[in-house]
């Protein structure tokens, strides 16, 4: 009985000392999230790091060596269609002040 | 008041040219000749400067039923501004139609030369509701454009603020999207300001509310160069986002 207390003791004290101290828990994935705004896609995703970026280490964010970069994708071409008609309200513009001065 | 005394000169001036003008043919005769003639050639000239002010007003008259459908199809421009501006087209309409009927209805030269000036005078179609109804279009439809480009500087914010939290340095993009916003705002601040400074101009103002339009004009001018940059800049934080993570 005694020899199968202190077996089990024993066993007990080596798992315990056995026990990796301070392992970093593995951190969440970024988010991946699509969010649609007036003609621009915001998209960020997981995807693989480049040797181009440049992680900061700003405080409380998550090590980018741990967290994939975002993929980010913005459509900026509704900014054309509407500098386009941007420009066709200004020709009208000058149009009229040009028809004005004649007068 | 010395440009409308010039004013009131030239268009006296012109008034007075256009009677002298226009019957010049029967009074430049040296040679005598039949009386029916002479009052047919004169009946004819007062038809046909007659004619001349009438076709004057049928101009301004298309001109106001463009301007008119203009208004009413512009999805951007306010309620306020466009139950204004067809308020005073519609005014103008009304009254320029009342002068074609007076005009008509003359018999001498000295009742049409009292209401010729006022086909011009009474209304400043084409140099002040004209310009007026564009440069407040304009407007309306720069503050809209203006509004989408702060959407779309909101979405870059966003973009800008996820790159942060998964740590990558967007400095650069946070820089160009600064500028963004600057350029919004300086465009924002260039436009408010005109419907209010036009939509009050009166054919009584002219012809000095002249240089208030032009000045309402620069101003949508300059204001269209903050948008461009705007996009410019735009453009840069999209860019600098990519570099930032390596995409």
């Amino acid at each position: 009985m005694r020899k199968m207390i202190g077996i089990a003791l024993l066993t007990g004290l080596i798992a315990v000392g056995c026990r990796p101290v301070g392992l970093p828990t593995l951190t969440e994935p970024p988010d991946v999230t699509t969010t649609t705004t007036a003609n621009t896609t915001t998209t960020t995703s997981a995807s693989t790091p480049s040797s181009s970026s440049q992680p900061s280490s700003r405080g409380g964010a998550t090590s980018p060596a741990e967290n994939a970069p975002p993929e980010v994708e913005i459509d900026l071409s509704g900014l054309d269609d509407l500098l386009a008609e941007l420009e066709g309200v200004l020709a009208d513009v000058d149009g009229a002040m040009t028809e004005g001065e004649s007068q | 008041m010395s440009t409308r005394i010039a004013t009131r000169i030239v268009a006296v001036a012109t008034v007075s040219a256009l009677l002298i003008a226009l019957p010049g043919t029967a009074f430049a005769q040296t040679e005598p000749v039949e009386s029916t003639a002479t009052e047919t050639d004169r009946a004819s000239s007062f038809d046909q400067l007659k004619r001349r002010a009438l076709a004057a007003i049928d101009i301004r008259l298309d001109a106001i039923a463009r301007w008119t459908e203009l208004i009413e199809t512009n999805e951007q421009l306010t309620p306020d501004h466009q139950a204004r501006l067809l308020a005073e087209l519609s005014a103008a309409s009304r009254g320029l139609a009342a002068l074609a009927a007076e005009i008509q209805a003359a018999k001498t030269y000295s009742e049409l030369g009292g209401m010729v000036p006022k086909i011009v005078e009474d209304y400043w179609v084409f140099a002040l509701l004209g310009p007026k109804v564009h440069l407040v279009i304009a407007a309306d439809v720069m503050t809209h454009i203006t509004g989408r480009f702060d959407e779309m500087a909101a979405a870059i914010q966003e973009a800008v603020d996820r790159v942060e939290e998964a740590g990558f340095d967007a400095e650069a993009a946070q820089v160009a999207l600064d500028r963004m916003r600057a350029h919004l705002a300086a465009a924002s601040t260039l436009i408010e300001p005109v419907p209010g400074a036009v939509l009050g101009l009166q054919p009584i103002d002219m012809p000095e509310a002249g240089e208030q339009l032009r000045v309402a004009h620069a101003d949508l001018k300059s204001a269209a160069e903050e948008l461009r940059a705007a996009r410019q800049a735009g453009r840069e934080a999209v860019e600098a986002i990519k570099d930032a993570i390596g995409g």
